[in-house]
């Protein structure tokens, strides 16, 4: 049996980071991972005749300066834009709104006093997300409750917290279980800039905009923005697969071994210290220290298995809500399609089709009772493919579908044909020439991700991102440090805090556990 | 099927409809001056005619009283004994089939949830028995094995038959095998055609049995035990004889003597098996097992949990409820479960005490009991030693074969 100091298991960029930065620290890292390249969920797939594009990470805006500073990324050509991306929210009978990049700095076509009420706003939402930005970098409170850092940890969060003022905090308090539907209608007029602000709030989280704690979900967006190049209205040139092909080069050049189309079936554990680690084809494994990087629903109970865990564990891990709820559609095109007032789409822009509150609001409707929506909220980004291929010059939309049921009342043979088209004819609707031009489309599904991407119930961020599941409840008590009560296993997946898009601060947080815990 | 109260008994709207044992009708013929009460939803009786006379039938004669209340989980399929390695702190695969033992489970703090009896009916077929409910603890915990948990409280009751003339009754019933029987050890055969589940197993410290059987035969079985014992002065029982007989046998119950921690509100109530007497139930030289690490934790630390002491008392007052105290002033702890002991002739009690890792303060306690004598409380202090459980010990309990009286 070879032996490594470290296995990692899935090369997500939450894995490839963490073996970046346990190899940089001298140990022997194998990284194992099921399907055949590095990436996870960001992964570039062949789509269409050869062209490869991530099938369905679409945003790069997410990821953590500290994740590219730590693990020195520029020097792989990361290279970043000017301009931000700005946000062209459609209305197909109105004007629509351009939100400015960082959420909304500016925003054409709206009044000047709906503005002036807006920038308060945005204020008082950056201000409390500030919280989450600062708990983010954290190692959350678990197992580790007794230790004297991670009490003063905590300490000098709330302190600090407190020390913003009286006003400030009980305001933080009144509003942090809110929804975000109470906190846009109360302030803001114009339908499509609340509409926007409720789909980005509940973005990729089974929330509607009238749900309780639905503001989280803002705070947490804004979190980001502000811990990321987004703050200075940067973005990375390449996008997602750039950032993908970094983390890999650096974890290739610090000396991590990759073993692709290795599915690991089972980690081997005797007492309670796991060993090493068996992978589908029979072949096994050793090292003192595993990593996995792949949803907690899938670590625990299928690599330890619940025979090796406490009953307490494994309820709470099967109580954790895991189902996606976000789809993806691809579509290549011609050329960039033109608007009806004939202006024309930008890469640089992303489109979000949530008119209002109150249609994001019926689309959750739809997805309580496991039907599809039935005018869907989506967003999308266009890229320019570049490539020797005779796509050279064509366009790929990347669409997020918004409430997408996971187990679809019924059956999706029909269904998936129905979702797809009811997105199209809505852009056809303000870009008449989009149907025409289109040479492929491809959609994913949340059931299909689960199982193309091997992760439990096809969720973006493993669980839910919700107040029941943050920082010391991710993904849920008792584990939220990275350890587990297996010896030797450490998580790091988007389930663990502060997981979240291409964030990639579980794997640096994970990283920093270990190296702290553990000599080689 | 075991029904609920008849309509016209039910009372009001809000009064609590218990269940009947398929055996109530026969224990409310042999009422006299009954009271009763609700054991996990059942009308129970405390008492039937006289607690003196039940309990010296346990110890003198013979005595049935009616199980049918408890919990009772099958537990069959290829991995029921793996299965039960996890939930249960004993060797499981050190069970031999036909056996029954004791046994506790326990949480990830390895806090005591529940004790029981596990009956090993053959190799992958079990029966749990437990004072609580655990359904969704059992199939919660089943996840992973491939072991099928069924709840067969409600139609699966049964009799513990206790006292030295028991195995006399048992062997006119025509039952072959029971001079056989060694204690902890079971057996199924047929009364009549009835098919029933022995075992020598029971809550009394005596010689006894537990029999098992479907409802639809309880009542002509019950008849014929009752026709077999009316030489050998079978009496029918409520709870508070059985109470007395297993105070004297140093057993303990769950939510009387220790909190289950399922039960418990205030954290440092919940006990680990070492607290409650029982560490010598958990192997932990076996695999993975609910609250293995936490137990083998807590061997590390200096335990300051109150742990469980059988008492033996100065005087002929019983402690029900007292406190004790160390050098006269300061508190240790309380009386969980006390009588004044037939058999032993002494005040005995069971008792939760915080003594401390020394046991400097074991020689210095003393219990203070409030004696109401006509209307008027006379506080005693009396002297307590600590003893070994029990505090009777009868030869006829583990005699194979069992004497034939």
């Amino acid at each position: 049996m070879k032996s490594y100091d470290v296995i990692v298991i899935g090369a997500g960029h939450n894995g490839l980071i963490v073996a970046s930065k346990l190899a940089a620290s001298g140990r022997r890292v194998l990284l194992l991972e099921a399907g055949d390249t590095y990436g996870g969920m960001a992964r570039s797939e062949n789509l269409f005749e050869g062209f490869l594009a991530p099938e369905l990470a679409s945003n790069a805006g997410g990821i953590s300066k500290d994740v590219v500073q730590d693990l020195g990324l520029n020097k792989y050509d990361l290279l970043f834009n000017e301009d931000g991306i700005k946000t062209v929210g459609l209305n197909i009978e109105n004007e629509s709104v351009i939100f400015g990049s960082n959420f909304g700095k500016s925003i054409e076509g709206i009044g000047k006093d709906e503005f002036k009420r807006w920038k308060e706003l945005r204020e008082k939402f950056f201000n409390q997300s500030h919280l989450f930005q600062s708990l983010a970098s954290q190692i959350p409170v678990g197992s580790n409750h007794k230790t004297f850092r991670s009490k003063a940890n905590l300490f000098f969060t709330a302190a600090k917290l407190r020390l913003q003022g009286k006003e400030q905090f009980q305001e933080l308090l009144r509003m942090i279980t809110m929804c975000i539907a109470d906190l846009v209608e109360e302030e803001l007029e114009t339908s499509s800039l609340k509409g926007l602000i409720s789909f980005d709030s509940t973005l990729g989280i089974k929330l509607g905009p009238r749900s309780p704690t639905s503001y989280l979900g803002l705070l947490y967006k804004l979190s980001q923005i502000k811990a990321s190049y987004q703050e200075k209205s940067l973005s990375i040139n390449g996008g997602v697969t750039s950032f993908i092909n970094a983390l890999f080069k650096s974890a290739e050049e610090n000396g991590v071994d990759f073993i692709f189309k290795g599915k690991v079936s089972s980690l081997i554990i005797s007492d309670s210290v796991a060993t090493g680690v068996k992978l589908e084809n029979g072949v096994e494994y050793s090292a003192k220290t595993i990593v996995s990087s792949i949803s907690p629903v899938n670590t625990f109970l299928d690599l330890v298995g619940a025979q090796n865990l406490e009953t307490d564990l494994t309820r709470r891990i099967r109580a954790l809500r895991y189902s996606g709820t976000t789809s993806k559609l691809n579509i290549i095109l011609e050329e960039i399609p033109k608007l009806h007032n004939s202006q024309n789409l930008g890469a640089n822009y992303r489109y979000v089709y949530a008119p209002s509150l109150d249609s994001v609001e019926s689309n959750f409707n739809s997805l309580k009772y496991n039907e599809l929506p039935s005018d869907p909220n989506f967003e999308m980004y266009f890229s320019q493919i570049s490539s020797e291929s005779s796509l050279n010059g064509a366009v790929m939309a990347s669409i997020c579908i918004q409430n997408t049921p996971y187990s679809l009342k019924g059956d999706w043979k029909n269904s998936k044909e129905v979702l797809m088209n009811k997105v199209i004819s809505t852009i056809q609707k303000w870009a008449p020439e989009f149907k025409k031009g289109i040479l492929f489309t491809s959609l994913l599904l949340p059931h299909e991700t689960e199982k193309k991407y091997c992760v439990a119930g096809g969720h973006w961020h493993h669980s839910e991102l919700q107040i029941d599941s943050l920082y010391s409840l991710r993904p849920t008590f008792g584990v939220s440090d990275y350890s587990t009560p297996i010896d030797g296993l450490f998580i790091c997946g988007a389930g663990t805090h502060p997981g979240g898009n291409l964030f990639g601060l579980s794997g640096l947080n994970a990283a920093k556990r270990i190296l702290r815990e553990s000599t080689k | 099927m075991t029904q609920l109260k008849d309509k016209k008994d039910r009372g009001t709207t809000f009064s609590k409809p218990l269940f009947r044992s398929p055996f109530y009708d026969f224990f409310a013929a042999q009422e006299t001056e009954g009271h009763w009460y609700d054991w996990n939803g059942y009308k129970s009786p405390t008492i039937l005619s006289d607690e003196e006379l039940e309990y010296f039938s346990i110890r003198s004669t013979s005595s049935v009283f009616d199980i049918t209340p408890l919990n009772k989980y099958r537990i069959v399929g290829s991995q029921a004994e793996e299965f039960l390695n996890k939930l249960t702190v004993r060797n499981v695969a050190k069970q031999n089939v036909a056996t029954v033992k004791y046994t506790l489970w326990c949480d990830q703090e390895g806090f005591v949830i529940d004790d029981g009896t596990l009956f090993r009916i053959s190799d992958n077929d079990f029966r749990l028995c437990s004072q609580e409910k655990h359904l969704p603890w059992l199939i919660d915990t089943s996840h992973g094995f491939d072991v099928e948990i069924i709840d067969e409280s409600k139609h699966v009751c049964g009799i513990s038959l206790q006292g030295p003339t028991s195995a006399s009754i048992l062997r006119l019933l025509g039952i072959n095998g029971i001079d056989n029987l060694k204690p902890f050890h079971l057996f199924q055969t047929k009364i009549s055609n009835i098919p029933i589940m022995i075992s020598r197993t029971g809550f009394t410290g005596d010689l006894g049995y537990e029999i098992f059987m479907k409802n639809n035969v309880a009542n002509k079985f019950i008849e014929r035990v009752w026709n077999a014992g009316t030489n050998h002065g079978l009496t029918a029982i409520g709870y508070n004889a059985l109470n007395m007989a297993r105070i004297e046998a140093g057993f303990i119950v769950a939510n009387i003597d220790f909190i289950s921690s399922d039960h418990a509100i205030r954290p440092n109530r919940c006990r680990r098996p070492d607290d409650l007497g029982l560490g010598w139930l958990v192997d932990l030289n076996k695999g993975f097992f609910n609250g293995k690490k936490a137990i083998l934790n807590s061997k590390l630390e200096d335990s300051e949990a109150f742990k469980i002491y059988a008492l033996e008392i100065d005087g002929k007052e019983p402690a029900e409820g007292s406190v004790i105290y160390y050098n006269k002033k300061d508190e240790v702890g309380t009386v969980t479960s006390a009588i004044w002991s037939p058999m032993a002739k002494k005040s005995i009690a069971l008792a939760q005490l915080k003594l401390g890792s020394s046991n400097s303060k074991m020689e210095n306690l003393w219990v203070e009991i409030y004696s109401l004598k006509e209307l008027q409380y006379h506080k005693l202090m009396k002297k307590v030693s600590i003893v070994k459980p029990p505090f009777i010990n009868l030869a006829r309990r583990s005699a194979c074969p069992p004497s034939n009286c």
